[in-house]
């Protein structure tokens, strides 16, 4: 008795102190009736929760999150949906979470084939354990959403594609080839082959196991049948929204999904319409990093100004935070519908900018070469994001398969 | 209404074999191996880390100016952290540095992103442990058992905050999550003076913030005697590493910029080197078991996991950071480093803290200093300075850069040639310098707990604790969906088989 009513008193300090520069968020007065339930806000950061839901009339969904390859920062946009997290628990309940793997597995394996209503995965698929646990979550689950760019189109963890000697040339880079590890193997004497991580190891007391590392990074839909696609790096607030009232719609009010295939929270049009800046169309004579122009205008268009932006081959929906701060696209939300090939579509966009029409033959080849050497890695500029959904999907060695 | 639960039943089991398999840990998915002897004691225990990316390699042949963003995406719970260790890397790389007015960004940006980070860690991930107790029930071990209990008040306090913590990120780098801020000699945009309002009106909430969350944690954690008897039980979780950090002027606590320092089992000063000679000091072992590596001091040597004056192992993150800061250059930390070093001195330490748990302790000090000195940085008149980036630089050479993460001292190391090209890259990241170190942690709080073949979720879960403490990157965010931290221990025979499986949800 006594502490928590402490902390109780410390918060309700807190909350007075904090209303004085905080913007008042408006209480409704709970129970909000189940019409509201959908009308998550789509652009506050902090409003947008409901109280007192409650629990669907038919009863909670199983929901699923996991994450394979991935960085973590998909979890961290749905937290980052704040107070309506809390409607998340309203309406669910989370059978797995992105941090469990292979224990979790056991409960999951024990669930009936379709009994998780959702489950939404992020990451790639780069090693046995990711590629085992998309599989499960299939089977388990009546819709699968793809969410995020590396689950979507293989994200930066796919350009490991672009390492031509696959999986073996990274381990030995990482375990023998960078300098502190080196520099362990000199000092102690000890062989690679000591010390390098095993698959299967028998250590004194038994045996440990790790997962398989693939030489090829796939995206989840190369790997399992998937329903929905939530691009980004990460997914924005808004397209999480969108993501979220559809669930909401359905699980309250049966409401009917979008088609199988939709790309939730992107919209039919490139990046460039809804990016601030406004566009010349000037022609490209000159390619420069974002850090070489010291005054960049903020209202004009990045390709304008010589900074390669993916902004024309890249779908909108992200709402162009990049470009507002005076950085260009690089792609996270994929390619414009129905292309799928982001990177050679951005190639094509930037080509048309160079003055070579026949009516204005100002440059010739040598010239635009010369502007392009400027982008010393194209693949790695281009499909920054992309590499798995590209048609290239990796480098392999010369006279190799 | 009752207190937490820090005792569950134990029961008796007849193997000696126990996995906890998820656990939290750094990017993606990790276990424990517990194995035990004829007796039903703890033999050892192992913590083990399967996943690799290959950054370092796929980095190479890349433009050295896309790192900061290709390695955020190393974690997005800390990309902040990498973001900035790359910048600092992209700038050696250039020969440049920073303007005045881009570092005072950066630093505005990053003291915002340890806020984001601390408060997501102790409210999300410890705070369940201390509020409901580490043995209440599984079912309301989480944010959401910890916001039923002490009010919706808290809950909107820490979302708000944190939220406000994030827009900050987002005002300077475009996005908080992988954000687009540096560039070789500065940042990309500068700030105009109704951002710098809007940032200081959020910076001063994050202090009377972060001094209410010591406020709670003195309450709930050193208000509770079972509890400092567990974070002061020598036999649980306790270690005498070296411990590393930043070091600012006279040796202050610093995340951003500075000299690494190293000090003893005695809190002397064992090395301060500069961030380009790290490779003398600093080396990376491996083992055949996990794909995570173990750095160690390298004069000392890589001797196995365990801690003492003659292993190298060292560790990282805010007990470390304390423990080899001399002071702390704003007011109201200072005064909570005092009370802090006076508490354990009464216990009779006068070296370093090498309680693990006293992590939790250190990161709210360090909360309450990032705060500070976001609103240092928001206040100052130069904050909108145009002069952010560094005219006329060209790529070519060698840059390192070092940053504290939110979990431990960042290293990120990159060669390019003359067109801005990666040659050669090596990265140390915070978590990682733990690693061996949360392995002698999980191994003794295993050893220190689990007798007779007597095991309960309550006491894995203090297994657990052992590790929690380190905040193994992404178990910050992501335990605070309303779902639960899902464990699954299953207790199999000697031949592989399950005896029994213990879930915890």
């Amino acid at each position: 008795m006594g502490f928590i009513d402490k902390v109780k008193g410390i918060f309700k300090k807190s909350e007075k102190e904090a209303a004085t520069s905080a913007p008042a968020k408006e209480e409704p007065a709970a129970p909000a009736n189940v019409a509201k339930a959908a009308e998550f806000p789509a652009d506050s950061p902090i409003n947008g929760y409901v109280p007192g839901l409650g629990a669907p009339p038919n009863g909670k969904i199983n929901l699923a999150i996991y994450w394979a390859a991935g960085c973590g920062g998909c979890d961290v946009s749905l937290l980052d949906t704040d107070e309506k997290i809390l409607n998340i628990g309203d309406m669910s309940n989370i059978v797995m979470w992105p941090i469990a793997a292979d224990g979790k597995e056991k409960d999951i394996e024990a669930m009936a084939d379709g009994e998780i209503t959702v489950a939404i995965i992020n990451g790639a698929i780069r090693n046995s354990e990711n590629e085992h646990m998309a599989k499960l979550l299939r089977k388990k689950a009546q819709i699968v959403v793809s969410y995020g760019a590396c689950a979507c189109l293989g994200g930066s963890p796919a350009l490991a594609n672009l390492v031509p000697g696959g999986h073996k040339e990274i381990l030995n880079y990482v375990y023998e080839s960078v300098p502190s590890s080196a520099n362990f193997l000199a000092d102690s004497g000890k062989k690679i082959g000591d010390v390098m991580p095993s698959v299967k190891y028998e250590a004194p007391e038994g045996t440990l196991t790790l997962p398989v590392l693939y030489d090829t990074v796939k995206t989840l839909d190369q790997t399992v049948d998937v329903d929905y696609y939530i691009p980004g790096c990460p997914p924005t607030q808004k397209s999480i929204a969108q993501l979220l009232n559809a669930l909401v719609g359905f699980v309250y009010k049966g409401e009917a999904l979008p088609p199988k295939g939709t790309v939730v929270g992107v919209q039919a049009k490139s990046l460039c319409e809804e990016c601030h800046r406004h566009k010349e169309n000037r022609r490209i004579t000159n390619v420069y990093e974002p850090h070489e122009v010291l005054n960049i205008d903020y209202d004009l268009c990045l390709l304008d100004q010589g900074i390669l932006c993916l902004g024309a081959g890249t779908t909108a929906g992200c709402g162009a935070p990049c470009t507002k701060a005076d950085q260009p696209c690089r792609g996270c939300y994929g390619p414009t519908q129905p292309v799928s090939e982001q990177g050679a579509s951005i190639f094509t966009a930037i080509a048309s900018l160079f003055p070579v029409q026949a009516n204005d033959a100002t440059m010739d080849e040598d010239d635009m070469d010369e502007i392009m050497s400027v982008v010393k890695d194209p693949l790695g500029y281009f499909y920054a994001f992309s590499m798995s959904k590209s048609l290239i999907k990796r480098a392999v060695k010369e006279g190799g398969q | 209404m009752a207190g937490p639960i820090v005792w569950d039943e134990k029961k008796k089991v007849d193997t000696k074999r126990i996995t906890v398999d998820p656990i939290t840990r750094l990017e993606g998915h990790g276990k424990i191996e517990i194995f035990l002897d004829d007796k039903g004691d703890v033999k050892n225990a192992y913590w083990q880390v399967p996943e690799l990316r290959g950054f370092e390699r796929f980095c190479i042949g890349r433009k050295v100016t896309e790192l900061n963003q290709i390695t955020a995406r190393l974690c997005g719970v800390c990309p902040g952290a990498h973001h900035l260790a790359s910048t600092k890397a992209i700038d050696g790389c250039y020969n440049t540095k920073p303007t005045e007015a881009a570092f005072r960004i950066r630093d505005l940006f990053y003291n915002a992103h340890f806020v984001h980070s601390h408060i997501a860690h102790f409210y999300a991930l410890a705070s369940p442990d201390f509020v409901l107790g580490p043995g209440s029930p599984a079912a309301t071990r989480n944010v959401l058992g910890v916001v039923g209990k002490v009010g919706l008040e808290l809950g909107g306090a820490v979302l708000r905050t944190r939220s406000k913590a994030q827009r900050i990120q987002a005002m300077i780098g475009g996005k908080a999550t992988h954000p687009v801020m540096g560039v070789p000699g500065g940042v990309a945009i500068a700030l105009n003076k109704e951002d710098q309002r809007e940032i200081l009106s959020y910076a001063e909430d994050m202090v009377e913030f972060a001094k209410t969350t010591m406020a709670v944690f003195k309450d709930v954690v050193l208000g509770n005697k079972e509890y400092v008897d567990i974070i002061a039980n020598p036999d649980l979780y306790y270690q005498e590493s070296y411990y590393m950090g930043l070091a600012g002027k006279d040796n202050a606590l610093e995340f951003h910029d500075g000299p690494v320092r190293v000090v003893d089992q005695s809190r002397k000063e064992k090395y301060k080197f500069d961030p380009y000679d790290y490779l003398d000091y600093v080396a990376e072992a491996s083992e055949p078991w996990t794909y995570e590596k173990f750095p160690y001091l390298r004069k000392i040597g890589y001797k196995g996991l365990y801690s003492g004056p003659d292993s190298g192992l060292y560790r990282a993150a805010p007990l470390a950071r304390i423990n080899v800061c001399e002071s702390i250059s704003t007011p109201e930390a200072q005064s909570e480093l005092d009370y802090f070093r006076g508490f354990f001195k009464d216990l009779g330490i006068d070296g370093p803290v090498n309680f693990t748990l006293a992590t939790h302790w250190a990161r709210i000090i360090e909360m309450i200093h990032a705060a500070e000195r976001a609103v240092v940085n928001a206040s100052d008149k130069d904050l909108t300075n145009s002069d952010i980036k560094q005219p006329d630089i060209v790529p070519g050479g060698r840059g390192v850069g070092i940053v504290e993460a939110p979990r431990g001292t960042l290293f990120h190391d990159y060669v390019c040639d003359e067109n801005g090209i990666v040659t050669a890259c090596n990265m140390i990241v915070g978590t990682t310098n733990n690693n061996g170190p949360i392995n002698v942690d999980v191994a003794r709080a295993a050893k220190g707990l689990i007798h007779n073949f007597e095991v309960s979720p309550g006491l894995l879960n203090m297994v657990e604790m052992a590790f929690r403490a380190y905040d193994p990157c992404n178990s910050c965010a992501t335990h605070s969906l309303p779902g639960q931290m899902p464990l699954t221990a299953k207790i199999r025979y000697s031949d592989g088989s399950v005896f029994e499986t213990i879930t915890r949800e």
